[in-house]
């Protein structure tokens, strides 16, 4: 899909058997969109067609045009004038923007719907995702792509987090890891793990993961590796930063495994390297399932 | 305990530290770590992920390889490489049996150290996690940062 | 439709509605409902057909309207009373926001609220009153399934 791109307009002939239907999947009988002397009250000369149809239309054809790699994530109609049942309306709408993020495209389109005369009675406007498609043929399947290490940022600095240590804090933990060593101030070996953005999502790319068309079978941390300068201690205020520095794939006995490192420079107060750790994530993957 | 290095040999055993996890410690932990991913309190969606109910963090499991290794090695002595490999997924309410042992002693920047091999076992002895740490016997205090 | 214009105070009355929220309704989501829906927006051959083959599978997507085809219907079934300060009284258009897909067999809960108020007078001196009227979808697992917003239009005829 291409900016400027035309979806093909299409005709849509609404009769009183699609306003009567409507009226029964929305549990909607205002008479004025069926019963002629009602709409003759309101001063109309006929039945008047549900807005919310017009619009509900609208997005089964761009459904049908954009395909089976598309999701509709937001329509928004705007009904302004009223199109009479029986009438020949016209469904048609234009690309205006296509915006690469990760592995998808966010399409934004314009659409419209216009009476016999060629007046426009519905404009709206709707955003689309749309999963790209595989350039070359398809082959063994590849989750760790170009694309998913690009919106991870593999290889650059994802973000940096500043957490003071204090010794509440430590406490806290040794007191839920039933470690009676309350009170030392000297914080214990895995600490290194509270200590990460990803684990207490303030960072989150991993929602590109979404994106992998594959049913998940598990997934979890992977394994965690710290290798410390001096010992972290109460007082210490750790500045946290982290990037993605590997994404790799295997099958194993859970499917096709999707390997993710992050590895996290912690430096202390003073500016000083404290400690460097890897955190390793992964994610299972039922290649025989593929989903929408 | 406080073992001294100069009566350490490769091969020695650890004490075996034994924990139940409780879900009231899942999610303790969780507040204490700040690590609330819904795996780990939340039941329906566990087993909406295929597993049996709740399960404990891996970080969790780290912290109690982390409290087997300091409460043998005292605080003469400070980890400065540690690392784990978690292999399979543990449930609260069960018997989680964590072991260590001296697999290498040398020395680090002059300073004595030994390499030791941890592991977490579940009650039906299948090795749920893999761990290696790095113990130096220098007190925290005396460690150039 | 009139154009709107200069934008005055909204009387306390009306702005006081801002905020109500209705009580909220959970419903399954039947196969026959999404075929009902489909059938009401298929292409010219939609009267009729009701083959069973037709009717969608258990677990199989609903379309993107679906979890609410119309706001300011489904906020009047779940009680909250659409302002209507003058004589005309309109659907201006409908906004969806659609987070995950609906699928037959999932239970949906929906709640109305009354998310915004505003006036305006059009350029032959007329008031013109806007209320968005805001429905919030969940599916069985708590999860967002879309929110749908309509603007209910209150407006004075043109003088005759």
């Amino acid at each position: 899909m291409r900016a400027g791109e035309s979806l093909p307009a299409r005709s849509v002939q609404v009769t009183l058997a699609d306003v009567v239907r409507w009226s029964g999947a929305i549990d909607d009988y205002t008479p004025i969109h069926f019963d002629a002397a009602a709409a003759n009250a309101r001063g109309m000369p006929g039945p008047l067609v549900n807005g919310t149809w017009k619009a509900a239309v609208l997005a089964r054809l761009l459904s049908d045009w954009a395909g089976e790699s598309a999701t509709l994530t937001r329509l928004s109609c705007r009904y302004r004038h009223p199109d009479l049942v029986g009438a020949q309306l016209t469904c048609g709408g234009t690309v205006t923007a296509v915006t690469p993020t990760g592995g998808v495209d966010e399409v934004e389109c314009e659409l419209w719907v216009a009476d016999a005369g060629g007046k426009r009675t519905v404009t709206g406007t709707a955003t689309l995702r749309v999963r790209r498609r595989e350039a070359t043929d398809p082959g063994p399947v590849t989750l760790a792509t170009e694309e998913l290490k690009a919106a991870l940022k593999v290889g650059s600095e994802a973000g940096r987090f500043t957490y003071p240590i204090t010794l509440a804090d430590l406490d806290r933990y040794r007191e839920a890891v039933g470690d009676p060593a309350l009170g030392h101030e000297y914080a214990p070996p895995a600490y290194f793990g509270v200590l990460d953005p990803v684990e207490r999502r303030e960072l989150q790319l991993d929602p590109t993961l979404d994106l992998v068309p594959y049913a998940r079978t598990g997934g979890g941390n992977a394994f965690n590796e710290v290798e410390y300068e001096r010992p972290l201690r109460a007082g210490d205020v750790i500045t946290v930063a982290t990037s993605y520095t590997d994404v790799y794939e295997r099958d194993g006995r859970a499917g096709r495994l999707l390997f993710r490192v992050r590895t996290n420079h912690l430096y202390d107060q003073q500016g000083a390297l404290v400690a460097r750790t890897r955190m390793g994530h992964v994610l299972a993957f039922d290649l025989g399932r593929r989903i929408a | 305990m406080n073992v001294r290095y100069a009566d350490l040999a490769v091969g020695d055993w650890l004490p075996a530290l034994v924990k139940v996890p409780t879900t009231e410690q899942l999610v303790r932990y969780a507040g204490a770590a700040h690590d609330f991913a819904r795996i780990h309190y939340d039941h329906a969606h566990a087993v909406s992920r295929g597993f049996d109910g709740v399960i404990v963090h891996g970080l969790l499991k780290a912290a109690f390889l982390g409290q087997l290794v300091t409460t043998w090695c005292g605080p003469g002595a400070w980890v400065r490489r540690f690392g784990v490999q978690y292999r399979r997924v543990d449930f609260p309410a069960q018997l989680l049996i964590c072991h260590g042992q001296v697999v290498a002693k040398h020395e680090e920047n002059g300073q004595p150290a030994v390499d030791l091999e941890l592991w977490t076992e579940n009650p039906r002895q299948q090795v749920t996690t893999r761990g290696t740490a790095t113990v130096v016997f220098t007190t925290p205090e005396e460690v150039k940062a | 439709m009139p154009n709107p214009t200069t934008a005055p105070d909204l009387p306390r009355e009306l702005r006081a509605l801002v905020g109500t929220v209705s009580a909220p309704r959970t419903r399954a989501v039947h196969p026959h409902d999404v075929h009902r829906f489909v059938l009401a927006i298929a292409d010219g051959t939609g009267a009729g057909s009701t083959d069973p083959a037709v009717v969608p599978a258990a677990g199989s997507v609903a379309p993107p309207t679906f979890f609410c085809p119309d706001p300011l219907v489904t906020a009047a079934e779940l009680g909250l009373v659409r302002p209507r300060p003058l004589p005309r009284n309109i659907d201006g258009g409908t906004e969806w926001e659609i987070h995950r897909p609906v699928r037959v067999g999932d239970t949906l809960t929906s709640i109305a609220r009354i998310a915004d108020i505003s006036q305006r007078t059009t350029a032959d001196g007329r008031p013109m009153v806007f209320t968005v009227i805001e429905v919030s979808v969940w599916n069985q697992r708590g999860e967002s399934v879309g929110v749908a917003r309509g603007t209910s239009v209150s407006y004075q005829e043109r003088a005759a």
